[in-house]
């Protein structure tokens, strides 16, 4: 199978994505539970979360600037052109609210979640803030990428045989 | 076994910091799209205007959360926790609104 460096970019970047969400989720059980005994965990796990999350934005944000462009003047031609106009405008920014939540995540989790009432407040809303966001920016590539799937089958469709 | 209500310090003014982040990165997202001399001085920086944007947002985020986590400052956990849940919220829905309506 020859799998170009592109595509590679382009799976590892939801990939983390995904990764982040679930790390999320992991982190708002774990202060559910805050306990003395599971602190180091719940603070390796806020951590997880903003390193899959900054992964998730170099690896995406490499892939969008180079080789976005051809994809975006793809989709602006076929049957879905929402798919860039408002999917990945939308998403492209909606990116930074997540990342710059998961990068407080390990600050507040840093306290000592099994005394500080106000501290495990704030990682589970936090980390389901993350969770929810990433979710819908999950959504958001899938579409875009049936918007460039649906271009190119139309391209196909009207090319001379 | 003692259950503090407030934070201080980094979580309070990091908790601060992003809420008034997630904010100013919506409103330089619509800048952003309606001016276009603010587009070409942000990708002028570093070549694209989103990876200025994000980089704008973690340098603001930081510098900020440093700047009120040394007024060591105490907060109310449960209304900084809501003011960051509106904030995420109030711009979110605004950037969905923006590209969808406008």
């Amino acid at each position: 199978v020859d799998i170009a460096l592109s595509d590679l970019i382009l799976f590892a970047h939801p990939t983390c994505g995904v990764l982040a969400t679930l790390a999320g989720v992991w982190v708002i059980v774990e202060a559910l539970n805050a306990t003395e005994a599971n602190q180091a965990r719940t603070r390796r796990a806020a951590f997880a979360v903003a390193t899959l999350l900054c992964l998730a934005w170099i690896l995406g944000g490499y892939w969008y600037v180079t080789y976005y462009g051809d994809e975006k003047a793809i989709i602006l031609k076929g049957p879905w052109p929402l798919a860039h106009s408002v999917f990945m405008e939308t998403k492209e920014h909606l990116f930074f609210i997540p990342l710059i939540l998961g990068l407080y995540l390990p600050i507040v989790a840093a306290r000592n979640l099994a005394r500080d009432r106000a501290a495990r407040a704030m990682v589970v809303t936090v980390a389901g803030l993350i969770a929810l966001n990433a979710l819908a920016i999950e959504g958001a590539g899938a579409i875009i990428n049936h918007g460039a799937k649906v271009a190119l089958a139309a391209a196909a469709a009207v090319a001379p045989k | 076994v003692t259950t503090r209500l407030t934070l201080d310090g980094a979580a309070a003014g990091f908790g601060q910091a992003a809420c008034v982040v997630v904010l100013f990165s919506t409103a330089l997202a619509w800048v952003e799209d309606a001016v276009e001399p603010v587009e070409h001085a942000m990708a002028s920086l570093t070549g694209n205007h989103w990876v200025s944007h994000g980089l704008t947002d973690v340098v603001l985020f930081v510098a900020l959360g440093l700047i009120l986590a040394r007024r060591r400052a105490a907060a109310d956990g449960a209304a900084l926790a809501r003011r960051v849940a509106g904030a995420a919220v109030a711009a979110a829905i605004g950037l969905v609104f923006w590209f969808a309506l406008v």
